[in-house]
């Protein structure tokens, strides 16, 4: 009877430790979510870019822009887009303009991603 | 079948558990909990953490010495100051050519007329330097308690400028590789020492914690390929070793057709995986310098130096 | 911009000299063009002259395809001790400059 007892305890305390530890726990990043995180940027964009205009696209693209360069964190590309898109807008070129603006926006999504990681991620580097 | 009214012995045990056990559960709990914040919470939130158990540069420093000496166990490390010519044998002969009648050599005369002409008010660059500014470059970069950042002597060089009336020098224009050529030079066979004060600590951990950051589209740290790739190829190049990153400044590359500093190699790193470089001789960069010199302690200074 | 002296060392080995020059130059094609958008006058080492004791040892005709600051190495033979090694240069605008040294 007693055992009983003491074995329903340490399976509560047991399960109770387990989802502890595994709720608290922080995924190792692995390439495979890194890949997808990038994937879910890219889904992301691909979304917004049924609803959202070209106009749209590279205002949102700029404010994140300077977003990553308030952190240290721009890519050169996003600029280079961005122009790539304004400069197709003028020639009338709309196709042109939409695919430079997608990669604008997820070139700032990403470096915004990149600069949030970047937190913590380089303590993985460190030689020890 | 029939069901069972109670869990298990006597006392219905959901409504009226045992004291005992009841005490064990909370105690185990809780230190569960305790377990999984401490994990979580704690260490990781703030940017220059100033943890004591974590701040050791010198304990960084030998780490990084340990970790070249087994990647490169057939190198001296004291050869490391010769970047990837103290990897690669091809390389190094066709260096050690131009070394014969290097190209800085028209540069370091140059730097030496400059240095030696007057501001508008009388007063020069020996004025505000140590021992006249020879043989000091080896102090560079310091952390300046009163100004509360770090000093890199190409922004000494501005900060005597600026003392004086003169206007500033581009950080990578040719006048100032020319004063810090001839500053080098005077400087060669001296070797990197320097102290970083309590006061420093946040500065260095800025440094440490850009150089091991990814960046750019190609998301790069420095630590990717000057650690980890440290001695591999990087398209026709092979990737120098750290500890020899700040000895040999500023360079001759043939590449920019003049001198460059270290923070000019700094934009270029960072422009080549898809970053945009940064300011030089602003925080960050002065900062980078300051944990990248550190791990050069004990390196010779020869400067300027010449690349490809 | 007054011209800037021939940087010039040598030394013998079995009765060959191995010359080095380094020569300050700006060596301008006269095709470049500056920040503003102007061309950059052309300003180029047209010929250069290496004598050996007073005697024409090699003649080069350079011209704009040549880089800045021209590295120049040459070898000749019957060289001994105590001679007298000139390397000079004329350029397109007329500046010469040039360096003499004497063989260890």
């Amino acid at each position: 009877m007693n055992s009983k007892a003491i074995a329903f305890d340490m399976t509560l305390v047991f399960a109770m430790l387990v989802l502890t530890v595994v709720g608290c726990s922080e995924p190792t990043r692995s390439v495979v979510e890194a890949h997808s995180e990038g994937e879910m940027t890219t889904r992301a964009t691909a979304r917004l870019s049924g609803v959202e205009s070209v106009e749209e696209m590279l205002n949102d693209a700029e404010m994140k822009y300077r977003e990553a360069q308030q952190l240290e964190h721009a890519w050169k590309a996003t600029p280079k887009h961005v122009q790539a898109a304004r400069k197709a807008l003028q020639a009338n070129d709309q196709k042109a303009a939409m695919t430079a603006a997608k990669r604008a926006l997820h070139s700032a999504n990403a470096s915004l991603a990149q600069a949030m990681r970047g937190e913590d991620e380089w303590r993985n580097h460190v030689v020890k | 079948m029939k069901a069972p009214k109670r869990m298990c012995g006597k006392s219905d045990r959901l409504f009226n558990i045992a004291p005992l056990t009841a005490m064990k559960t909370i105690v185990l709990t809780l230190a569960c909990l305790l377990v999984a914040l401490h994990v979580h919470g704690v260490e990781n939130t703030l940017e220059d953490s100033t943890n004591a158990a974590e701040d050791n540069p010198e304990a960084d420093r030998l780490a990084m010495v340990e970790y070249y000496k087994k990647r490169f166990p057939n190198i001296e490390l004291a050869e490391h100051n010769n970047g990837a010519y103290a990897i690669d044998a091809g390389k190094r002969a066709q260096w050690l050519e131009i070394e014969e009648f290097p190209p800085y050599e028209i540069d370091v005369d140059e730097g030496e007329n400059l240095f030696s002409i007057p501001f508008a008010n009388g007063k020069g660059y020996a004025d505000c330097f140590a021992n006249k500014g020879m043989g000091v470059k080896q102090n560079y970069p310091y952390f300046d308690a009163d100004r509360s950042e770090v000093i890199t002597l190409d922004y000494a060089i501005n900060i005597c400028r600026e003392r004086h009336g003169e206007k500033p020098l581009d950080y990578l224009g040719e006048e100032m590789g020319y004063i810090t050529a001839y500053m080098a030079f005077t400087s060669r066979g001296k070797y990197f020492n320097i102290n970083i004060p309590d006061a420093g600590l946040p500065s260095y951990n800025k440094g440490k914690k850009f150089y091991y950051t990814r960046r750019g589209q190609l998301d790069f740290a420095c630590s990717s390929c000057h650690i980890a790739a440290a001695g591999n190829l990087i398209r026709a190049e092979v990737l120098s070793a750290s500890i020899g990153h700040a000895t040999h400044w500023p360079t001759y590359r043939l590449k920019w057709d003049q001198l460059g500093g270290l923070h000019r190699r700094f934009i270029e790193c960072n422009e080549q995986i898809g970053a945009e470089g940064l300011e030089p001789h602003g925080e960050t960069y002065r900062n980078l310098e300051y944990f990248l010199t550190y791990m050069n302690n004990g390196m010779e200074l020869n400067g300027p130096g010449s690349r490809k | 911009m007054a011209a800037k002296p021939v940087k010039l060392k040598g030394k013998i080995k079995n009765g060959v000299a191995e010359m080095k020059a380094l020569m300050p130059h700006p060596m301008e094609t006269g095709t470049r063009r500056d920040s503003s958008g102007d061309l950059v006058q052309a300003h180029y080492i047209e010929s250069v002259t290496c004598e050996h004791n007073g005697v024409v040892a090699l003649k080069a005709d350079w011209g704009p395809s040549v880089s800045k600051n021209p590295y120049f190495a040459f070898k000749f033979l019957n060289a001994t001790s105590g001679d007298k090694v000139k390397v000079s240069w004329i350029d397109n605008r007329g500046e010469t400059a040039d360096k003499e040294i004497t063989l260890k």
